[in-house]
Order: structure tokens, then C-alpha cells, then sequence
């Protein structure tokens, strides 16, 4: 509901916000619900007072004392955030406005039943019935538990089926919003929508319980898990930041708070942030109850690619093994996903052979019922990836054939056949493929075209085979645009190893220059160093939230020694050959 | 209503101290006024150009702070923030740069909320012209008018020896020996010492103007969008307010920026608490001023 107070502002200035609140509960019995006001002591007892005095009007015969009211409002919350005071005289009228509202709607009144006031005047024994006495909880659904486990354990179609066979016996509003809930969950995770139809879906169900923000949140968390998977990075955090505009974050409880915070930190990982990401991590591990291993191995698993992408591979091997033991132990499902974590550490750090034998025991173990379509994409590509590196290229061609069985709008199995093509020295076959995705401008769109780190990828070996073929205007077209699209997400790292193709191949110093000068218009240098010198820390500035008895490191930070080696080369007078041994020491594709 | 900022300590990550902000509210004219003539006066009597504490002694830092104390307590308001160095290393996506414009932009918006024409005043090091900068924009073409008064204008003599100790302790100090160009640089600042001050020289003041106008236009916007997204949330975007904004610099004398300064470099080197060895004019300050410690 909408209020509108007076209030004062920091300087002085009156202001009239109209601000949003729901009255979430309110009980004058033995309920044991703790009052949640996000406001001042002397607003409530103001408001407590004039909502008493309305009540005792209206119900003498009652004895209605100590009401116990739940109230959440965001606009409150940003009012204190902002050091501005609201009068209590203009809140406190409003919340009474509000809640008798919020009594008579639950009472059953509406509009053009006439005055309010004389509405619940005579229902004295609903009144009595809804606020006075404190009814238990309703039990869920035995079968919408079993329906519960069965998603947990990944077993989509068992779910799907029995809550269908169950739909008739649902009697209670709690069961049917429950059971709504479930459903949108397994049709996330089992139909194959457009992009559209999945919003509509969300939308709609969104719909049904905007009055229930206890449930809503629930479909939100669910929504951005799933748009997660299908690697749209842009959706979850603007879907987050709706979130946090709509509701405020006392509606969570302890459980919602991890969730909340992981979300946001897999959020942040997603759309390149690594450092807020792993701030968020870190604060839902503070969060976290020590005996919830379950979620402590989530967050460990979702944290290992910070720590792998920027080159701390020890510290990501000893997260990622860390969560694997506590699934083992679990006997999760999720084991395999954090296998799959492990066999990623491999290939950036070159071990190509391990990593394509880890990524086959999780082919072999994964059940293809339990993988979403993303999940079933993801690992198809891992395998030929690592294939391809191996120089098995006809084994990575069929595990592309089965990559792209659910789709590659992104174009992640593309990349890797032009990488393919790149390492079989199909230069031919390269060109014909990119002229025929990578190069159209309709999968340049920031967000319906190719990922940005496949595009980056695509141009920069495009630009790799133009310097083997000598043909060096074509590379420094290339390379400079493989740096713009890498570094419009932000991927500063493979940016500056991207540059620096054109002194590995030794381009003639007619080229250089001008290459040089590309760089510096893009603010290579300055956006490398200022990387360097905030993700060398993350050792020390998060590592030991993870692993509290890990003690100072043997030597420098792989990123800063990469850095110190790259820094000290001149770029007129160098040894091709050092440049490329650093550049090979790690994989970043 | 006038509105006067600063800040205190490193901005542009190279050091880990603490880093402060602050921003101070005179809402009356004659308050401001005497402010000005009073900070006059002291600086006549202690024959003093500006008032940088660091420079002061012990006495007109003294009689300084009984000055702050009675314009706060004439009804200046100061809110000071104070953040740990970790600010600044906390995000993959935003520079060090765009991390101070988004607090400041932050704390102005919320001091100026409501003020339908707030008057800013604001001394602001953005980190545009930091050496390593300077020697990248020095091997960078230039536009013709640049290299037209380059080439007619000429190093003085008589400020050369003086001008290279400068330079050589800048460089010295503040860059990375490793920097891929110094080498380059430092042989031209070797072996013709006045072409490279020049070009040093010439290629900062560019840097300074280029980097004030962007970095200008964006805090001006940080502001505006921050007071239109809580405005708008009440109903109330159409109140957004006139902003005038005045970049100051310390020696312009504009006594509200004097003062805020001060109180930032008070604050800095104090923290949040202060200890019992304070003078009661410095307790006196801080019973009036609002210290926030951000959390990051």
C-alpha cells in the first residue's frame, strides 16, 4: 500500500515521499512472531496507540492488547539509509491507514461494499477468527514433500509426474501455491521455452503472489538459477536488482540469506566481477549455520573459478576438492558439477590430458536425465575443448555434434571448432567459418549475438593464423577487435594476452606501432595494471575466509609474476620466444 | 544552501591508508561570510598563503580548529565518511576512478537531497595525470594546435635544475620501475633533459584538462541520477534540482572548501575516535561533526 509521509532531509529540505509497505501480519493471540517495524519506537507506539483506540471502537467487547504486527516496506528502509526522518505524526496515520486496510481485505472487504469501518464493525467473529486466535501452521502436502525430494535429486521426470497426478488433490491455498511453485521449477528445468516464454512464465507466476512476498522470492531465486545455466549474464543481475528494489532484505531468513547473497555472488562472477563476487561468497559464508555442508560446498564451488581465473590454481584446486569430499559425503549429485570445477582448474593451468580424463568420468557418471539442457551443452563442450587440445579432434567433433544437440546460441561450440580448425591448420575452413557466424554483425548484439569471450576468442585466433600467414594488416584487424570485445565485459586478462600475439609472431615494426597505438586507445595498459594490482590480493583478501589455516604463500602470485614478466619486455627490442613461453604458461580459452 | 567537499588520503590505490571524504552545509550566507573573514584574519596573523595543516604551526592549527568549532556550532553541519583502503580493491568492473566518483557522487546526492538549488563547491583530485599516464601520453600523436605551442614555447634555463629534482622524485616515488616506457623515457631525460620535462609537462596539462572535462561530466551525472532514482521513487521526479557545481581548489581560498579540507585531514589522521591527548578544540569539533565508518 502507499503512504505518503512528511519528512526531513539531512539539510533540512521537507520532503513528501510516497513510499510502499505491506502489512505482512498482524495477531493479537499467543502468535509468537516477533514485531518486524522498520521504524522508529516513539512512530509505533504512536501508531499502536491510535490502532487500539480504532479497534476498541470497533470491537468493545474485545480485549485487544500488544497487537503484534509485521510491517515490511524497502521505501522505509531507504528512508534511514538516507538520514531522512519521517514525522511520526505523518507515519504513524499512515501505517493505521494501512493495516486497518490490510484487517478489512482480510476480512474479505471490498471496495464497493460500502463504508469500511461499518464492514468490519459487523463481523466481529471473523475479526476474532483471523487476529485472535493463533492457528498452526498448515502441514505441507505430504506428496508436495516427496515432489520436493525427488527435484532435489535431480530427478526431473519422476517429479514432473507425480506432482501432475496430484493436482486434483490439492485443497489449501498453501498446497496450491506450493505445488505453483514446483511446477515452475520443473518446467524450468525440463521444457525447452524461448527466451520469451520463460519470462512470461515468470512473470505470470510472479503475478499470482505479489501479496506473498514469502513465496515471491522464492520464484525469483528460482528464476535466476535458472538463467544462470543458460549463461545469460545480464538477466540474473538485473533480476537481483528488481529484487532489491521491491523488497527489503529483512524478509529473508537465515536459509533465503545464503541463498541471496550466493546468487548475487554467482551474479557478480557472471558478468566478470570477481572481487564483488567473492565479497558476496564471503558474507553468506558468515552467514551460514557450520552444519549446513550443503551450502557451504555451493558457495566453496561457485568461488573456485574466482580464485582459477585469475591464476591462483592451488587455492581453486583445494576449494574445488574441498566441496567434492562434502558432496561425496552427501552423496549429491552436485559432485559431478564440482568434477567438472576440477577438470577446468586442469585446463587453465595446460594439463590438457588430465582434464579430458576427469570430464570423462563425469560423462560417464552423469545420468543425461539429471542434466539440463545447458548443463548437457556445457559438458559436451568442456570435452571437445580438452579433445581438441589433445589433438583428438575426430573424438572433440562428436562430442560437438552432441554439445549442440540442445542449441549454441551462444556460440561456444563454434569457437571450439574454429579452434580445431586453428590447431589441424584449416586456415581455409577457419575463414569459411567465421565468415559465416563470427563475422556477422546480427551475433555482435550485446545481448541476443555471441558471448563476448567467444567472440573475443574467435577474432583473436583469426588474428593468430592471419600472423602465421604473414598477413599482418588482416592480424592487427583482428587482434583489435578481439581486445574491444574481450574488454566490453571486461575480460582485461585475456585482453592483454590477446595484444600481445602480435609480438609473438614477431609482426614487422611498420605494424607495431600502430598496433601499439590501438591498444593505447582502448587503455590496455591502464586497465591491466590497475587488474593486476586489485586481483594479486585475492590470496590474502578472501582465500583465508575458505581455508582459515592456509598460511602465507611460498612465492608471488602467479598473476603478478605474468605481470612483472610482461611489464619488463621492451617493445621494440625483445625475444619472441621468452614473450611466448609466458604467454603458454597458463591457457585462458 | 551551499554545500563544500573534499577528501583525504590516497585515491588511486597505491597506498593502504585510510581514505576519507567529507562534505559540509552552510545554509546561511552571513555564517559563511564571517567564516571567510575570520580564516583571513588568521592567515594574516600568521603569515600563511593557505591553510594546510600539515604546514601550520602547532598554534594557527590550533586557533584554525576554535574557528571550525564555532562555525559548527553557528550551524554548519559536516558529515565525514570514512573508509578502509579496501574500498577501492573491492570491484573487478569499476577503476579506482569511477569508485570515487560513485561515493562522492553518493554522499553529495545525499547532503543536497531536497535542495531545489544547491550550490557545490567541491575540491576534487580525480587521478588523471599520475606519471605513469603522463610518459603513456607522451609517445601519443597530438592534435595540431597541441604540437603548435609546442614547438614555439621553450623550457626557462633558469628553471631546469630545479624543474629535473621535481621530476626525478616524482618518477622516483610514484611509478613502477618496471613500467614498460620508463625505460624509453628516462634515457630522453638522461640525455636531453629539457625536451623531456617539456614533453612531460606539456602532455600532464593535457592530461589534467581532458581528464577534468570527462571526469566533470560523469560526477555531475553520478549526482543527478542518484537524487532522480530516489526522487523518482516517491512520486517526486519532477523536483530535480539545479545543480551548480565549482571545482575548487585548495589555494582558490574559498573558505568552505578550507574548512572541509581541514576537517578531512582532521579525520584522517585521527579516524573515528579520538584520543584523549586531543586538544578541547578538536573534541569540541568532533562532538559536532558526524563521522560515518563505511563497511564495504
Amino acid at each position: 500500500m502507499i503512504i505518503q509521509l512528511s519528512a526531513k532531509a539531512l539539510n533540512g529540505s521537507i520532503l513528501k515521499p510516497r513510499i510502499d509497505l505491506s502489512v505482512v501480519s498482524l495477531s493479537f493471540g499467543s502468535s509468537k512472531e516477533q514485531p518486524r517495524l522498520p521504524m522508529s519506537t516513539r512512530a509505533l507506539a504512536q501508531t499502536i496507540a491510535g490502532l487500539t483506540d480504532i479497534l476498541h471502537e470497533l470491537y468493545p467487547s474485545l480485549q485487544l492488547e500488544n497487537p503484534r504486527l509485521v510491517i515490511v516496506s524497502k521505501d522505509l528502509e531507504r528512508l534511514r539509509t538516507l538520514q531522512i526522518v519521517p514525522s511520526h505524526d505523518s507515519l504513524a496515520q499512515g501505517l493505521i491507514v494501512a493495516i486497518i486496510s490490510y484487517i478489512a481485505t482480510e476480512m474479505g472487504y471490498k471496495s464497493e461494499m460500502g463504508d469500511k469501518r461499518d464492514f468490519m464493525q459487523a463481523r466481529e467473529k471473523e475479526f476474532s477468527a483471523l487476529f485472535l486466535s493463533s492457528t498452526p501452521a498448515e502441514a505441507t502436502h505430504p506428496l508436495l514433500l516427496r515432489v520436493n525430494a525427488l527435484f532435489k535429486d535431480k530427478k526431473f521426470p519422476e517429479a514432473s509426474k507425480l506432482l501432475s497426478s496430484m493436482d486434483e488433490q490439492i485443497s489449501t491455498s498453501a498446497d496450491r501455491r506450493d505445488w505453483d511453485l514446483l511446477d515452475f521449477m520443473i518446467k524450468l528445468k525440463t521444457t525447452v521455452f524461448s527466451p520469451e516464454e520463460h519470462e512470461a512464465l515468470f512473470r505470470n507466476s510472479l503475478n499470482a503472489v505479489t501479496e506473498h512476498p514469502e513465496i515471491a522470492k522464492q520464484y525469483y531465486f528460482e528464476y535466476i538459477r535458472f538463467l544462470e545455466n543458460a549463461r545469460d549474464f545480464s538477466r540474473p543481475q538485473l533480476l537481483l536488482a528488481e529484487f532489491e528494489n521491491k523488497y527489503p532484505l529483512s524478509i529473508l531468513d537465515a536459509a533465503d540469506k545464503i541463498t541471496y547473497y550466493h546468487l548475487r555472488g554467482r551474479a557478480e562472477y557472471a558478468r566478470g566481477d570477481y572481487l564483488r563476487g567473492l565479497d558476496m561468497f564471503n558474507t553468506a559464508l558468515d552467514a551460514l549455520d557450520p552444519a549446513d555442508l550443503e551450502s557451504l560446498a555451493r558457495i566453496f564451488n561457485s568461488a573456485v573459478n574466482c580464485f582459477n581465473d585469475n591464476l591462483f590454481f592451488d587455492e581453486a584446486l583445494w576449494i574445488a576438492e574441498k566441496a567434492k569430499s562434502i558432496r561425496d559425503l552427501l552423496n549429491l549429485p552436485e559432485s559431478l558439477e564440482t568434477l567438472s570445477c576440477i577438470a577446468g582448474i586442469r585446463t587453465k593451468q595446460g594439463h590438457h590430458e588430465q582434464a579430458l580424463t576427469i570430464l570423462q568420468e563425469v560423462e560417464t557418471k552423469a545420468n543425461p536425465s539429471m542434466l539440463i539442457p545447458a548443463e548437457h551443452n556445457r559438458l559436451y563442450n568442456y570435452l571437445a575443448k580438452s579433445s581438441v587440445f589433445c589433438k583428438r579432434y575426430d573424438e572433440a567433433y562428436q562430442y560437438l555434434a552432441k554439445a549442440e544437440t540442445t542449441g549454441d546460441p551462444k556460440g561456444f561450440s563454434k569457437q571450439i571448432r574454429l579452434f580445431g580448425l586453428f590447431q589441424q591448420k584449416n586456415y581455409q575452413g577457419m575463414e569459411r567459418l567465421f565468415q559465416e557466424s563470427f563475422m556477422l554483425p546480427e551475433n555482435h548484439k550485446l545481448n541476443d549475438g555471441l558471448d563476448r569471450f567467444v567472440l573475443g576468442w574467435a577474432y583473436t585466433l583469426m588474428g593468430e593464423a592471419a600472423l602465421i600467414q604473414s598477413k599482418y594488416r588482416d592480424a592487427m584487424l583482428y587482434l583489435n577487435d578481439a581486445i574491444g570485445f574481450f574488454l566490453s565485459d571486461k575480460y582485461v586478462l585475456e585482453a592483454e594476452f590477446c595484444s600481445l600475439q602480435a609480438w609473438t609472431y614477431s609482426m614487422p615494426e611498420q605494424y607495431l606501432k600502430p598496433f601499439r597505438e590501438m591498444c593505447d586507445d582502448h587503455g590496455l595498459k591502464q586497465l591491466f595494471d590497475e587488474y593486476v594490482k586489485k586481483h594479486s590480493r585475492l590470496r590474502e583478501d578472501y582465500y583465508v575466509k575458505f581455508n582459515p589455516e592456509a598460511g602465507n604463500a611460498q612465492e608471488s602470485p602467479r598473476l603478478l609474476r605474468i605481470y612483472e614478466a610482461l611489464d619488463s619486455f621492451d617493445d621494440f627490442n625483445y625475444i619472441p620466444e621468452e614473450l611466448h613461453s609466458v604467454l603458454i604458461s597458463i591457457n585462458l580459452m | 544552501m551551499q554545500y563544500f567537499f573534499d577528501e583525504s588520503g590516497d585515491w588511486s590505490g597505491r597506498t593502504k591508508s585510510r581514505l576519507v571524504m567529507g562534505g559540509l552545509l552552510i545554509s546561511q550566507d552571513a555564517l559563511l561570510n564571517r567564516l571567510a573573514a575570520e580564516f583571513k584574519l588568521l592567515k594574516a596573523s600568521y603569515h600563511i598563503a593557505y591553510l594546510h595543516a600539515a604546514d601550520m604551526s602547532q598554534a594557527a592549527r590550533e586557533d584554525t580548529y576554535r574557528i571550525i568549532a564555532d562555525c559548527l556550532d553557528r550551524g554548519a553541519k559536516a558529515n565525514i565518511r570514512l573508509f578502509p583502503p579496501e574500498v577501492l580493491f573491492r570491484s573487478t568492473l569499476m577503476s579506482f576512478e569511477e569508485i570515487y566518483i560513485d561515493l562522492a557522487a553518493s554522499l553529495v546526492s545525499l547532503m543536497i537531497l531536497g535542495d531545489p538549488k544547491p550550490l557545490i563547491s567541491y575540491d576534487m583530485k580525480f587521478h588523471y595525470a599520475y606519471p605513469e599516464k603522463v610518459i603513456d601520453e607522451i609517445g601519443k600523436s597530438k592534435p595540431n594546435y597541441y604540437k603548435r605551442i609546442v614547438s614555439s614555447m621553450q623550457l626557462r634555463e633558469d628553471k631546469l635544475e630545479k624543474l629535473q629534482e621535481w621530476l626525478s622524485g616524482r618518477l622516483n616515488q610514484q611509478i613502477n620501475p618496471q613500467n614498460r616506457k620508463l625505460s624509453w623515457f628516462l634515457t630522453e631525460f638522461k640525455h636531453q633533459p629539457a625536451n623531456a620535462i617539456s614533453d612531460y609537462l606539456w602532455s600532464e596539462l593535457m592530461l589534467q584538462v581532458q581528464g577534468k572535462e570527462q571526469a566533470r561530466e560523469l560526477f555531475r551525472a553520478a549526482i543527478l541520477a542518484n537524487v532522480k532514482n530516489v526522487l523518482s521513487m516517491w512520486g517526486q521526479g519532477h523536483d530535480i534540482p539545479k545543480l551548480s557545481i565549482n571545482y575548487m581548489a585548495k589555494n582558490n581560498s574559498n573558505a568552505g572548501v578550507e574548512l572541509i579540507d581541514f576537517l578531512c585531514n582532521l579525520v584522517y589522521q585521527n579516524g573515528s575516535v579520538l584520543p584523549n591527548s586531543a586538544s578541547s578544540a578538536v573534541k569540541k569539533i568532533y562532538q559536532m561533526i558526524s563521522v560515518e565508518v563505511m563497511k564495504i
